[in-house]
């Protein structure tokens, strides 16, 4: 059953092409991996999936339906930047949380963030940037959605906090969701995917199951990756 | 649910204002206590300059103060909508499953609550003080009787049907302000700079539209005039304060109606975030 | 255990639990981790740990109950079959390559008494 779905999605910024023709059924259950380097239309197609961009043509259904106040129920964003108000104590953040997101698990936040030893009733501008992303992470995975989608969760990351970052997807996980993670250091992140698309200048090159792919070719994705741009670029 | 989103806006304006209400309040303060100390003692004859220069410095900067006051809210007004729903922020703000229009609506009231509010700070404070004794209250009752003689309409109705105009001047401007901001976003450079620039188009077109409206009403409107001149100085008066009052209302609804409905389409539609 | 991506990583979770029935980790206590542990400490997807699992028990060699979890067969022949078949696998492996670099069976029995 897909629980993203697009078809021919284009968009255009005046004369460049962010996505051309892009079709996707991405199902339930999965974690994804959506490859691409910096400006290969990843960002573009996860601000239309979370309705904060509209497409130029094409369509795209999540869970069924069009974008708009009902797939934002089930969809838990990450995006790759600071969206919190650092004025805020964390507390009124989480409150914040609870007041807009139906399936916010309260509980499960605080434990989070005190498994981070991260205090609650602090403003949020007082943490190191490494905590701040850390409690960026723990709101967004405190919800109980349907889709998870997680923007470049490690890019910009020390080592030690990406370690971290990626037990708290796996331990997160559960089957009943989807978690649809973009990045650009495919290294870092692959072992954890079941699926991966490869996004370039705003094309799917594929989309195909990791283990799949390695026992096909005998290389890493990230090998693969580099293989499949080199190509194109040879064209 | 705009309960709620009311009550983060609030917050978020707030926060800094209340500095200045109470540093506001401290000045007022100040300036009670070293009249006291100055007025009719002799350390003012003995060091006149000195007392006045210090008296003087007060109330400039109680003035500033109450400046200080109702610039800094609409900042923080302006400041609210922009950065919660046009910058970083807005990955959440337009992410969470509510109607955009609502947004829009409880930035809004917030504003127009902390500015009303401000206004009553700010003149609570003026009234403070003039406050020496009781008698101030007995100024202001024969200010509100010359009122009531002069105008023939009592004053609280005035001070009632000036509050209704008041909010909906402000829901107005507020209104063209955050249109301004959500046009200005469109573009992808200098966005504060196209906001300003689309504010004050919208500004200039809105005066436009209500030129034609007063000149092809020109005529009704002379005649009603007209028929006021009959009438005593005080119905005259009363009459043409209501009208004033209730036509700048209705403008100012259709404003802000129509400047909001235009702002969610664009919040929709044509978001772009950086 | 170390693992790398160029090889499925199912595959390589199989042989390592394999060597580690070989050497009798599991002779005391037959339970294995959970798909769950070994995820979050290889930091490698739940659903490829369960790939292995899954695996590993049509080939026979562990039995899963349902929320006790997953346990090596109790077979005394196990851990011989096992050992016998990797030693298989992996020699034949070895003079495949040897041959490619056209050394023949003398050479690396000779080779090999000499280490």
């Amino acid at each position: 059953m897909a629980i993203i779905e697009t078809e021919n999605l284009c968009k255009q910024y005046g004369k460049t092409q962010a996505l051309h023709f892009v079709n996707l059924k991405i199902n339930e259950g999965k974690i994804v991996g959506l490859l691409g380097p910096n400006g290969s239309g990843k960002t573009t197609l996860i601000k239309i999936i979370n309705n904060i961009l509209q497409p130029t043509s094409g369509s795209i259904l999540i869970d069924g339906i069009e974008p708009g106040i009902k797939s934002k129920e089930i969809i838990s964003y990450l995006p790759d930047c600071n969206f919190l108000n650092e004025e805020m104590k964390i507390s009124s953040i989480i409150n914040y949380f609870k007041d807009f997101f139906k399936n916010f698990d309260l509980n499960k936040c605080y434990y989070l963030l005190s498994q981070m030893n991260v205090r609650t009733d602090v403003k949020l501008k007082t943490l190191s940037k490494g905590n701040k992303e850390r409690v960026q992470l723990a709101l967004i995975l405190s919800r109980d959605a349907k889709i998870y989608v997680l923007d470049e969760p490690i890019a910009g990351v020390d080592p030690i906090n990406r370690d971290f970052i990626l037990k708290l997807i796996i331990e997160n996980y559960n089957p009943d969701s989807t978690l649809l993670i973009s990045t650009h250091l495919i290294q870092d992140i692959e072992s954890i995917l079941d699926e991966v698309i490869f996004i370039n200048e705003g094309s799917i090159i594929l989309h195909e199951d990791a283990e799949k792919l390695r026992s096909e070719k005998n290389m890493s994705i990230n090998d693969i990756f580099k293989e499949e741009l080199q190509c194109l670029v040879n064209l | 649910m705009l309960g709620k989103l009311i009550k983060y806006d609030l917050r978020d304006i707030l926060k800094n204002v209340v500095v200045l209400y109470v540093i506001g309040l401290l000045l007022s303060i100040s300036i009670k206590i070293c009249d006291r100390l100055f007025f009719n003692s002799s350390f003012r004859e003995s060091f006149p300059t000195l007392t006045t220069v210090f008296t003087a410095t007060l109330f400039t900067a109680f003035f500033f103060i109450i400046a200080a006051i109702n610039l800094y809210t609409l900042f923080r007004c302006v400041r609210r909508f922009y950065r919660n729903v046009l910058c970083q922020e807005g990955y959440l703000t337009n992410t969470i499953p509510i109607k955009k229009v609502f947004i829009i609506i409880s930035n809004l009231i917030a504003s127009t609550i902390v500015l009303m509010l401000s206004l009553m700070v700010c003149f609570l404070l003026i009234l403070f003080l003039q406050y020496h004794d009781y008698t101030v209250f007995d100024s202001l009752k024969n200010i509100a009787n010359g009122f009531n003689k002069e105008i023939g309409m009592s004053i609280y109705n005035f001070i009632g049907i000036m509050f209704i105009t008041s909010i909906l001047s402000t829901l107005s401007s507020m209104s063209i302000i955050y249109l301004a901001f959500s046009l200005g976003q469109l573009s992808n450079h200098n966005r504060v700079l196209f906001s300003i620039l689309y504010g004050i188009l919208i500004y200039i077109v809105i005066q436009f539209i209500l030129l034609l409206i007063l000149l092809s009403f020109s005529s009704h409107l002379d005649t009603l005039f007209a028929s006021w001149e009959a009438l005593s100085d005080q119905v005259a008066s009363t009459r043409i304060i209501y009208f004033m009052c209730i036509v700048s209302s209705i403008i100012n609804a259709i404003i802000t109606i129509v400047c909001t409905a235009l702002t969610s389409r664009i919040l929709e539609r044509k978001l772009n975030l950086e | 255990m170390q693992f790398n991506n160029k090889q499925p990583i199912y595959m390589q979770i199989i042989e390592y639990i394999i060597i580690d029935i070989i050497n009798g980790k599991y002779i005391d206590n037959n339970k294995l981790p959970s798909v769950r542990e070994i995820a979050l400490a290889l930091q490698v997807n739940p659903n490829t740990i369960q790939k292995a699992y899954t695996e590993l028990e049509s080939l026979d060699i562990i039995y899963t109950k349902r929320n006790s979890g997953s346990f090596v067969k109790d077979d005394n022949n196990l851990i011989n079959k096992l050992k016998k078949e990797l030693l298989d696998n992996k020699t034949k492996e070895y003079l495949d390559y040897m041959e490619k670099l056209g050394i023949n069976k003398e050479e690396i029995i000779n080779y090999i008494k000499e280490m």
